[in-house]
């Protein structure tokens, strides 16, 4: 009985030290790989600033900074949303037939990247230097299971080509932005399928930035469009662009900003 | 030197066994632990009852919770007509809720009735009325349709977009869940209504010796069915969606201590009027269903019924001393008439590749061009 006692005793104590060794030993400061801090040191990457004020001296949104500035890779803040009808033997490969109709949601879902084919490039032809789909699906419960058609969200993210020159001095301007709206008539040029009315709002993005209130670097920043069969099409987007700083506005970097 | 280790491992095991019966309850041990270890264990506050007796445990209704969320069984106790409660050991010999393994030797398929309307009740039958929720006794046959399984596709992709792999197994409300009908009448054939409330059910109709029964009679649920009843008893089953089409609403009285009626007593006066305007509603279907009920089988629902949570039903009076007692039939073995799904399946006799899980997974590739990955989607920010 003894010996049970104590037994239990060591376990409990073994559970209870093992757990705190546990904590302690994650809690410990991961030391990075020697080449790492050696090449850390070599070759300090000179500090861009990553923050931004708005024309009446406000901070902007982290988000919409990375967006704008943040050229050199995807972010989540700059996405081209598009919403689309599509017929569901459009997914189908040849000879395929479409399966039992409780199975037409799932098989939309599984297969909206097909319908998200076609963006990418044209976002490549005009403005993105890459692009890629960040995610397709069906909407739940857009199935029509007499027209054998599906509504499907697609977002894409991409980066913009090389503008060729350098950002200026970002502590001397202010972002400001604005939203760039399209609406398209049923039958009206670039409604005859997505990629139409992507392309026309697009070109309504890029109309926008080179009209007249717009200053230096005028950046896309997100779209959405929704596209229907024979339907209006409305697009929106939003344009970022640099505004030199208003006269008499001074700006203090936030603490710890670089 | 030896003697240490081999006591801790002995008491851990010990320790590690106990936490699992009690976390994961007596009925995950069936086919390891034996029978009469777990019926015991599931008498007990670690198996299915919830609580202890609320008098000395002497007398049945002390294991009956009037609960604000419903009669709550804690313990041994079977529902007779009228809902007055009954040791099961006073009613059944052999009694156990150890049927996760259980396998029918026999599955024959029954369908619906069409129309609304049952043959009634001969003259000098004795009607016997039994209702049952969720008792968690799954059998080990499944039965489900495409819907079922696109659903399940569905959960496996945002699974695999997730994490890179799935695996999705039927969700527990496919399986057949058992509820027990002890019938103790002997003086005439039964008519048994038998009424369910969850999704897919499997009445196990246990006799005393000499026990007749003349009809069956299944209401409610997706598919239901019968074990152990004789076959050349006629079985009539009306499913919801059948009973919804008849314009049928299954509806009773809420027990006294339910939380309706703190709120229709001492609630806000907005709260009061809602619940009194609610109560008024409820009372009319009561009325209507009980109506419905005598024109179809001669008696009130409310009345007779019996049914109140736990795991069996008593159609008939209790056994005295000296009488016999109904006698358990079990599912193994046995033969089962129930309505069923496009698909069905009793766990461990599916061959290789064509159970639930298989399907799902098959299905899913199949839609993804043979190639799971391309579930995959986006980039890393």
């Amino acid at each position: 009985m003894l010996r049970l006692l104590i037994g239990c005793g060591v376990l409990l104590m073994a559970v209870g030290f093992g757990a705190a060794g546990w904590q302690y030993w994650q809690s410990l400061p991961k030391s990075a790989p020697v080449e790492l801090v050696a090449a850390a040191k070599a070759a300090p990457a000179p500090a861009r600033q990553s923050w931004m004020i708005s024309p009446t001296g406000g901070l902007i949104r982290q988000d919409e900074v990375e967006a704008y500035l943040a050229q050199d890779r995807f972010v989540p803040g700059r996405t081209v949303n598009v919403q689309r009808l599509a017929q569901l033997d459009t997914l189908l490969a040849e000879g395929e037939k479409l399966p039992e109709p409780a199975f037409f949601q799932v098989l939309a879902d599984i297969r909206a990247l097909e319908v998200a084919e076609g963006l990418c490039p044209i976002l490549l032809e005009t403005l993105a230097q890459d692009c890629a789909v960040q995610s397709a699906r069906v909407v739940e419960g857009s199935i029509d299971l007499v027209q054998g058609t599906g509504l499907f969200q697609i977002q894409l993210v991409y980066r913009l080509k090389d503008e060729g020159f350098e950002l200026p001095d970002l502590a001397a301007h202010v972002l400001r932005s604005d939203v760039v709206r399209l609406n398209l008539d049923a039958g009206a040029e670039g409604t005859a399928s997505p990629e139409a009315a992507l392309r026309a709002a697009l070109v309504a993005v890029a109309d926008a930035c080179a009209a007249e209130p717009v200053r230096e670097i005028c950046r896309p920043m997100q779209l959405d469009l929704d596209w229907k069969p024979g339907q209006p099409v409305s697009a929106r987007a939003s344009i970022a662009w640099l505004d030199p700083l208003p006269e008499g506005m001074f700006v203090a970097p936030p603490l710890g900003a670089p | 030197m030896i003697r240490g280790p081999i006591s801790m491992l002995i008491v851990g095991a010990v320790m590690l066994g106990v936490t699992l019966v009690v976390t994961l309850g007596p009925r995950a041990f069936e086919g390891i632990l034996p029978a009469k270890v777990l019926d015991t264990l599931d008498g007990t506050m670690i198996g299915g009852f919830s609580g202890m007796a609320a008098g000395s445990g002497d007398t049945p209704t002390d294991f009956l919770r009037d609960d604000p969320d419903g009669l709550q069984v804690t313990g041994p106790i079977a529902a007779m007509a009228g809902n007055r409660a009954v040791f099961i050991k006073d009613v059944i010999d052999g009694y156990t809720t150890q049927v996760g393994a259980d396998s029918p030797a026999e599955l024959m398929t029954i369908r619906p009735i069409s129309g609304c309307r049952f043959t009634p009740p001969m003259q000098g039958t004795t009607v016997g009325h039994a209702t049952a929720g969720m008792t968690d006794l799954d059998l080990p046959i499944l039965t489900y349709n495409d819907g079922d399984l696109a659903a399940a596709v569905q959960t496996f992709v945002n699974l695999y977009r997730e994490g890179g792999v799935a695996q999705v197994g039927p969700p527990a409300e496919l399986a057949y869940e058992v509820y027990d009908v002890a019938v103790t009448e002997t003086r005439a054939p039964v008519y048994l209504v038998l009424e369910s409330f969850v999704r897919n059910r499997i009445w196990n109709i246990h006799l005393v010796p000499g026990a007749r029964i003349e009809r069956v009679i299944l209401l409610g649920g997706t598919h239901s069915g019968v074990a152990n009843l004789d076959p050349v008893v006629p079985v009539e089953v009306l499913p919801d969606a059948d009973l919804a089409a008849c314009g049928i609403q299954p509806a009773y009285a809420l027990n006294p201590g339910h939380r309706f009626f703190e709120v229709l007593t001492n609630g806000t006066a907005s709260s009061k009027a809602e619940a009194e305007s609610d109560f008024a509603a409820m009372q009319d279907r009561i009325a209507a269903y009980n109506t419905w009920f005598r024109d179809s089988f001669g008696i009130r629902a409310d009345e007779t019924r019996a049914g109140f949570g736990g795991t069996i039903s008593v159609v008939g009076p209790q056994p005295g001393e000296a009488e016999p007692k109904a006698v358990y039939a079990s599912i193994q073995g046995g033969r089962i008439r129930m309505t069923q799904d496009a698909y069905v399946e009793i766990t461990g006799q599916v061959a290789a590749g064509e159970d639930f899980a298989a399907r799902v997974r098959a299905i899913a590739t199949s839609f993804a061009f043979g190639n799971l990955e391309t579930l995959r989607q986006g980039v890393q920010f």
